[in-house]
Order: structure tokens, then sequence, then C-alpha cells
């Protein structure tokens, strides 16, 4: 019993992580359609950008952070701007290859920039840890645990209340009614892509926090998937509930099942549940069902 | 292509002389240039397979080198365990590789579009773990060897023969597709693409077509898969990874679409820009003096053409090249016009 | 049609890129310059940089230049197989210089009997040492077998009772592990092997792996791992608290990335020394500064250094072979079988201090390990150097 606690909370800690990335896949869907491949790489290089402030640049800490906010924001408007806008209505598969493409030229731009090292992520909160159960929870993970569920909050306001959330949804749903209606498809797209590379920033701070930081870090885009379709592709607490339990998945697979299927079973627990979760509920646990319209 | 080709059968004895007598030739690299071949040959085929899938049919397939792998390790299971002969192996492979993605097609009933992407996704991780973890089969990481069968005397995986081996079959490959895009089979599928719920009504039984899409797509990953465990001689499961399949996806994509030269284009640009690539940087070495950049390079390079095909020309190469061929021979309709043989005249005056 | 064959006639040309001039030595070598084990790299660095130096300092060897060719294996087979055919069959490269376990493998029908090229492996796994097998094979020091023994040696000295595995899902993880618990190893000295963990090596998390250890409690734990997961594990064995002092690298586990990412996280880690570090008072260590004036060094660590002396190896025996052959370079496969012949009978070959006394008769430069724990951020050495047989 006592191993079982401390691999779900190992699980849950990790999972808060999934939680942050997934959820800026989510807004993306929900206001413009797209599936989001790069978001990985997004998470990288928003890390990647306050390490090299931080460190490089020897800004103080809180410059850096609202600098790289002020960077990622520009970067997710310039793919805005620059190629998403002109796939709008585009097949799903070229929506998918071009974030594909976006991510190959992020990763590549790191690893030409930085090199494939591993370095080590300055202390950027400050550092303590909490004993749960028998596992060393240290800050990082509360704070990724507090980030997540603040922004869930928050997202949840501004989708269901706000003007501007409902212009997103609008134009979500669809275009050319929503400009008809008076909303700027165009401001509401760069909106999102702008606080979704601000979300993504987030998740890679503090991801490269916990593990060190390496352009590999991008991986992470595909592994959040399986947190995406278990919470619904537009859905945000599904976002939020899907990471933990993935996560907590993961690590249940890691330390029980591993030593009876072999190898690494774990990266692999995630996708086979996600078949699962594909045959028997698609759209996710809270995800809303598309109605298909000749 | 013109319909009348009477005309162009010199340029086609043409390039069957190169086609037959280049891989003799004493030129310095023509052993690299008969890899690059190869590899593009290999491609070609797999390219195909995905065309007909994705490009045709329209169903997402973010799986195609888990496929290929399949194929890879049936041709090396029943080549070093069992001890059957190449001409058995190879159509085994896509046979066996064809039940594989029947089943992995099965998903594809209830799910459309970026569900059904997920499940191939996972079909290819989950594959990719069956390859590294069933050890008795696979011999997991450590890769499996295989001794390359003798044509003639010589090993199959000479560059040499092996080019006329899988040239033929890529040449294959492709007529067997333009010929299954005459039937009826694959007009079916073109209509389960542009619009499957209409399809469904008059009648197409959608169900059944999806999954002979994909079948036969998994045949041609299967074959391809067998192609390159033969030429490689060693298959390891790192070979067939998610970057291999989007490879492929890159390629349907810049190639075009649901096109069959598409597949052509694709697979060549594919294969032949990262060598490209590397021979630039290497030009440029002197300037750049960390290696690593390369690698990045190539990334930077792959992403960016990605993007822009899809910006810029989303119907890729083929469109590029068929619409070339028009303006060429535009140019000589046009010429034709105003000698005054051909009526439409555009003529402004007066 | 006639346009596919213009294309693909087009694309011939462009790629007659540049070939090797006469008078030149190519030298191939491939490593990970990108993908995961990319900080022990420096070992791919190091060859360049010292067949650099030489042609600075002496003009090559007998008025031949050098040309290290460095390309990128990635870690995968795949790559390392398209990129050694490229170095062997465009490049025409005299030496090879390869990397991963599982490639160096997978190569060894085309290095031993299909290609005949003298080969020098980073990888130190007794499934490619065999001279009388694979006479092309070269290693460098101790294998991961050997130092699996010192390292179980030294804990059984300290009383332990009980050892577990941990590495990742690759061929270089698994394999010397394996040949471990085969070979009876822990049995003969004593000891009980309580667990083979494996986790995939690209994953950020090692939680799940770390815990299942934690159940086990095992005396020590071998990581059978480089740098990059080695920081993964103990960072994660520290979360559940298993205690870093328990654990004990390989070679490859010897890095100032280390204590620096783990800060007290990573006190008492053991790893296994076999070449001279960074910055030690050797004639070695004279030259790689001296190249350093000039040009900037990619990563300045033990690695390097095993690099380095990698690159001395091959000069050295390069050299030889040049003076018997009166300064003329030997037609290709031929130059390559004197090579090899030379280097079987190097012996007692002095690096400068990189490395001890190297002798190749059995195709292992040396056999020597020490090893290292880290007291206060530094790694110190706690035994003599060993030799392993």
């Amino acid at each position: 019993m006592d191993l079982l606690i401390q691999v779900l909370i190992a699980g849950i800690t990790i999972g808060s992580i999934y939680s942050l990335i997934a959820l800026g896949v989510v807004l993306i869907f929900k206001s413009s359609g797209v599936i989001n491949f790069a978001q990985g790489s997004m998470v990288m290089v928003g890390a990647f950008i306050t390490y090299a402030l931080v460190v490089q640049f020897k800004l103080p800490i809180l410059l850096s952070l609202a600098l790289t906010f002020v960077i990622s924001g520009l970067m997710g408007m310039v793919i805005e701007r620059f190629v998403l806008r002109y796939l709008s209505g585009a097949s799903l598969i070229s929506v998918i290859m071009v974030t594909m493409g976006i991510s190959y030229i992020l990763d590549g731009g790191a690893l030409a920039t930085w090199g494939s090292s591993n370095f080590t992520y300055p202390k950027l909160f400050p550092s303590f840890s909490i004993q749960l159960g028998g596992v060393k929870v240290s800050s990082v993970y509360l704070w990724s645990f507090l980030t997540s569920m603040v922004l869930l909050v928050v997202f949840l306001f501004f989708f269901k209340y706000s003007k501007m959330g409902l212009s997103m949804r609008a134009a979500a749903d669809n275009q050319k009614v929503a400009v008809v209606l008076g909303i700027s498809a165009r401001r509401v797209l760069s909106l999102t892509w702008i606080i979704t590379s601000a979300v993504a920033t987030a998740g890679g701070i503090l991801l490269a926090s916990i593990s060190a930081l390496h352009v590999n870090l991008s991986y992470i885009g595909l592994v959040v998937f399986p947190v995406v379709i278990l919470g619904g592709l537009d859905s945000i607490p599904g976002a939020v509930v899907g990471g933990l339990i993935v996560g907590a998945l993961e690590a249940i697979a890691g330390v029980y099942i591993a030593p009876y299927l072999g190898g690494a079973f774990q990266q692999v627990a995630s996708f086979a549940f996600l078949l699962i979760i594909l045959l028997i509920k698609p759209y996710g646990l809270f995800g809303t069902k598309e109605i298909e319209r000749l | 292509m013109e319909p009348s080709n009477r005309r162009g059968w010199p340029y086609y004895l043409l390039f069957l002389a190169v086609f037959i007598l280049f891989p003799f030739s004493l030129f310095q690299y023509t052993k690299y240039i008969l890899f690059l071949v190869n590899m593009t040959a290999i491609g070609v085929i797999g390219a195909l397979g995905l065309n007909i899938l994705t490009g045709y049919t329209g169903l997402i397939s973010l799986g195609q080198a888990a496929f290929m792998g399949v194929g890879a390790y049936t041709v090396a299971i029943l080549g070093t365990k069992v001890g059957l002969p190449m001409w058995i192996n190879l159509p085994a492979a896509g046979i066996i590789t064809t039940l594989v993605g029947i089943i992995v097609g099965t998903p594809s009933l209830r799910l459309k579009g970026f569900y059904l992407a997920m499940s191939t996704l996972a079909a290819e991780f989950l594959l990719e773990y069956v390859f590294k973890n069933w050890e008795s089969m696979t011999q997991g990481v450590q890769g499996l060897f295989i001794t390359p069968p003798r044509v003639f005397g010589i090993h199959i995986n000479n560059d040499r023969v092996f080019y006329f081996l899988s040239v033929s079959l890529a040449v294959l490959g492709v007529i067997g597709a333009r010929n299954l895009f005459r039937t009826n089979v694959g007009r079916a599928f073109i209509a389960i693409r542009d619009r499957d719920i209409a399809a469904e009504l008059i009648g197409i039984n959608v169900f059944k077509y999806k999954l002979v899409s994909f079948a036969i797509s998994s045949f041609y990953a299967g074959v391809a898969g067998g192609l390159w465990c033969y030429y490689m001689t060693i298959i390891n499961p790192e070979a067939f990874q998610l970057s291999i399949s989007i490879d492929y996806v890159a390629m349907i994509i810049v190639g075009g679409m649901g096109t069959l030269f598409g597949s052509v284009y694709g697979a060549i640009f594919v294969v032949l820009l990262p060598e490209a690539i590397q021979r630039l940087m290497e030009v440029l070495q002197p300037v750049l003096h960390m290696e690593y950049t390369f690698a990045a390079f190539k990334q930077i390079v792959f992403g960016v053409i990605i993007v822009i095909f899809l910006v810029f020309e989303p119907k890729g190469l083929s469109e590029i090249f068929s619409r070339l061929g028009n303006r060429i021979s535009n140019r000589k309709g046009k010429e034709a016009i105003q000698d005054g043989s051909l009526p439409g005249s555009r003529n402004t005056k007066g | 049609m006639k346009r596919w064959l213009g294309f693909v006639v087009i694309c011939m040309v462009a790629l007659t890129g540049l070939g090797v001039q006469a008078g030149e030595i190519p030298v191939g070598i491939y490593g990970t310059l990108t993908g995961t084990d990319t900080d022990v790299n420096g070992m791919s660095y190091g060859p360049k940089d010292c067949l650099t130096y030489i042609n600075e300092k002496a003009g090559g060897i007998m008025g031949h230049k050098y040309v290290p060719v460095l390309l990128d294996g990635k870690n995968q087979i795949p790559e390392e197989v398209k990129v050694f055919k490229r170095l062997v069959d465009v490049d025409k490269v005299v030496v090879v210089n390869g990397w991963s376990t599982g490639g160096t493998k997978a190569l060894r029908d085309q290095i031993n009997t299909l290609v005949k090229v003298p080969f020098q492996a980073q990888s130190l796994s007794k499934d490619v040492l065999d001279p009388v097998q694979y006479p092309f094979i070269y290693l460098i020091g101790p294998t991961y077998e050997d130092q699996v023994i010192i390292a179980m040696n030294w804990a059984k000295q300290k009383g332990a009772k009980t050892f577990a595995f941990i590495h990742a899902d690759i061929e270089y993880g698994r394999a010397p592990c394996r040949n471990a618990i085969e070979q009876k190893i822990p049995e003969k000295l004593g000891l009980k092997v309580l667990g083979d963990i494996e986790y995939p090596g690209a994953s950020p998390d090692l939680t799940p792996q770390l815990l299942r250890i934690k159940e086990m409690n095992p005396d020590y734990i071998y990581i059978q791992d480089s740098v990059n997961n080695c920081v993964k594990v103990l960072r994660d064995a520290a979360k559940v608290g298993v205690p870093a002092s328990k654990f004990i690298g390989n070679n490859y586990d010897f890095s100032h990335i280390i204590p620096e990412t783990l800060a007290k996280d990573g006190e008492g880690f053991k790893a296994i020394q076999i070449n001279a570090d960074w910055g030690e008072n050797i004639p070695m260590m004279k030259e790689i500064e001296e190249y350093g004036k000039k040009h900037e060094i990619a990563k300045k660590d033990t690695y390097f250094m095993k690099g380095w002396v990698q690159g001395k190896v091959i000069h050295e025996v390069i050299s030889r072979v040049l003076k018997k052959s009166g300064g003329k370079l030997p037609e290709i496969s031929q130059f390559r079988l004197m090579v090899r012949d030379e280097w079987e009978q190097l012996s007692n070959f002095d690096t400068g201090g990189g490395t001890p006394l190297l002798t190749y008769k059995d195709h292992q430069g040396h056999t020597q390990a020490r090893i290292l724990e880290i007291k206060n951020g530094k790694y110190g050495s706690i035994s003599d150097w060993i030799k392993t047989h």
C-alpha cells in the first residue's frame, strides 16, 4: 500500500506538468481547430530562452521571466501570422504537417543555438521540498500543480464569461459567421497563439527545473496527446484531469506492469491507454462529440 | 502524360539504356549514387503505399515506419529462422504486413481525421515496443542480421544487383497503383476521401474499402521494409521510429498527395535533400566550426521546406512540374495560334 | 517521364561533391553529435582535434595531411550504418573511429569481412572484442563487463550482499548487464542480483523505476548508462529517498555535470575512471592547451581526453605504416590492412599521461581502471588503479 501511494504521488506530480502542456494544445484547438504538434518544441524553446537570459545574459530573474514571456508570445504571433494564417481551412493533414514542420524548425534552431548537451537549469523558485507519503516532493512539482490549477480556473472563466473568450470559441466554431458578427478572426487567432506560447513557456520552465535542460525536452509534445484525447480535445478541465491521470498511469505501469512485460513499458503505456480510449470513448472524458453535417 | 507517345519512343529507349548501363559506369561516385538510388527506390514504394492510404483515401497514418518494420522483420525472421528463400520472403513480408495493416485499420471504422491519426501513432509506438521486446523473435534492440541471399552468385545487397531489383519493383509499384486507380476500387478510395458519408449513401461499402486501402498500403510498406532489410542486412527497432513515419508523410506532401508521381518526386526529394545539405555544409565547413550545426541545419531546412510547400504549394512538386509542363506546351500552342494554324486568335488590334 | 529522368540526372550531377585529393590521409570519425548521449561526445571531437593539431604542428605525417571527417551517427544504428558506408565508400577513410555498441555490433561483418577497415570503437562491450573473430576492431580500455566486475569486487569488499542493475533499453545498456548475469559473475563473488531494471532512454522522468529499486533495496546499484541518463537516475533516486552513495556508474559517468547539476543529491556517487581527466598535470594536457590557444575546444572534459588519446593512437599507427612504406601512401585497401597489422603490434605506447601504457595485442589498449567518488562536489579516487585481468 505504501508503495502504491508513493507511485501515485510520483505520477501525479509529473502529471501536473503534462496538464500544463496539454492545456496549451487544447487552447489552440478550442480557438482555431488546429492541432498543434509543435507544442513540445515551444515548451523546449521557452525553457531555453529563459535559460539564456538568466545564465548567459545574466539578467535578474523576474526581468528574464517577463522578457521570456514577451519573446515567446512574439514567437507565437509569428507562427500564426506567417504560417497558420495561410492554412485556415486547409486539410487536417496539412495542418498537422505544418505544425510538425514548425517543430522541426524550432528544434533545429535550438540545437544550432545551444547545442546538444544537458544544461543545469538555474534555480528560479525558492527551493524546498515536503515529504508526502515517503516521496520527497520538491517545490517545483508544487509550483507546477499550482500553476496548472490557477490556469485552469483562469481559462475556464475566460472562455465562459469574458468577451474575448467567447469570441474565440465562436471563431473556432464557425469562422465565417463569427466574422459577420464582428469578431476579428485574425486578432483572435493571434491572441490564442500568444497565450499558448506563454503557457508552453511556463511548462518548459517547470519541466526543465525538474529534469535537466536539453533539446530532447520537445519529445513531451508527443506524450501529451494521450492526455489531450483522454480529457477531450476541447476541454480545459479535461486537459488538467487527463494530465494527472496519465501521469499516474505511467507511474503505475512503470512500477507494476513493466516487470512482467519487460523493457520500458512506461513509455508505451500511455499510448496503449490512448488506443483503449480511442476505441471506447474517442472524444474523451469531457470533450464534445463532433457531429458531422453534410 | 501525353496520350500519344508514338513519337516518344526514342526517349524511352534512351532512358532504358541509361538505366541498364549506369551501374556499370566507371564514374568515381557510382557506388554512392547507386546507394542513393536504392534508398530512393525503397522510399518510392513506401511513399506509394502511404499515398494510397492518405493521399487517395484520406486516412491519415503516422505509422508507415512501423509497417515497414513488420515487413523487414518478417523477411529477417523467415530468412534466418526458417531459412526460406527471397522470392518467398518478400511477398510474405507484404502479406504479413497486410494482415497487420488490416488489424491496425480496424479502428478507422469509428475514428476519423485526428483520432485516426492518433490511433496510427499509438500503433507506431506499440509496434516499436514489440520489436524491442519480443526478443525470442526479433532479438530485441540487438537487431537481426541476415546473410543476404545470392542472385546469380552475387549477394543481393551488392549495390548494383540491388539497384536492378529495387528499381524494377518501384516501377512495378507505380504501374500497379496506376492501374488500381483505374478500377472501381481506386475510385471508391477517392470517393471516401472526398465525401465518405455521400459515398456510403450511393452504395459504396465504406468499411470494406477503408480496410482494403489499409491492406494495399501496408502491402507496399511491407515490401519496402523487406527490401530495406535485404539492403541493410541489419535491422533493429531504431530504424522504424516515428521520425521515419513523418519522413514518409513529408514525402507525399512535398511530392503531391493523391498523385502517383507525387510519391516518386517526394521520395527523391526527401532522400536526396539531407545528402545535398551535407555536401553543401562540407563546402561551408571552414565557416562553421561546430559539427552539430550540420544536423541542426538539416532539421531546420527540412522543416522550412515542409512549411513552404504547405503554405505556397500544398499540391506539391507534381503540381509544380505539371504546371511547368503546361507552360511549355502552352507556349507551343500559342505559337501555333499566332501562325494561324489554330483558331482562337488573341488579336487585340482594332 | 522525361521530366523525371531530367530531374534525376540533375540531382546526380549536383551530388558530385568534393573528393579527397592525393597526398591526404582521410580518417573517419562518427559520434553522437545530436541525440541522446551527447554529454560524452567530447570523445568524438578529440580525435578530430588531435589530428588537426598534428597537421598544424608537424605538417601532418611525412608531408601528408590528415583529413579527419567527423559525422553524426545520432546514436542510432541505421544512421551509423549509413555514415559508415559513406566514410568507407565515398571518403575512402583509412581508419574509422566509431561509437555505439549496437552500431559496432551491427557493422561487425562489414568491418571485418566485407570492407576490412581498422575500427576503433568508443564502445567497450565485450561482444565486439575478439582478436580472432573481429581482427579489425580495437578497444581502448577495460570493457563494460570488466568494469562491472571491478564495481562488484569493490562492493563485496564493503560488505555488500545484494546488487542491482539499472540501464536504458538499448544494446549499450542491456548487453553488459546481461553478460555479467549470464556468466554468473555475481554468484562467483557471492553477491545476489536482485534485479535488472530498464527504462526508456528518452524519458524525462524515471521515478517509477527508482521506486522499484527502493522496494528491492539492494546494497549497491550499477548504472550502465552515460551522464545524460545518470543525472536523471540520481535525481529521481533523491526524490524517492535512495541515496546517491548506493550507485556506481561506468566510465561514462565521470563528468563534472553530475555534481554541478545535482549538488548534494550527487554526493557519494561513484564512477569508474579509465583515462585522465581534463586539466591533469600531464604532458598530453600541455598539447591540448597549446591547441586550445588557437581553437575552440568543444568539450573540456575527460571524454575529450579519451578522444585525444585515440587520435594519438591513430597517428602513431599510421606513422609507423608510412615509415615502413618510405613515405608513400599505399593504395587504400592495402593501406587499411597495413594499419591493422601495425596496430596489433603496438605495445607500451606512451600517450603522454592520458592513459596507462597501451598495448594492443589483445585489441584492448589497457585494462586498468579506478573508482572515484564525489565528495564535496568533486571527484576523488577511492581506490588504486586496478588491473582487471
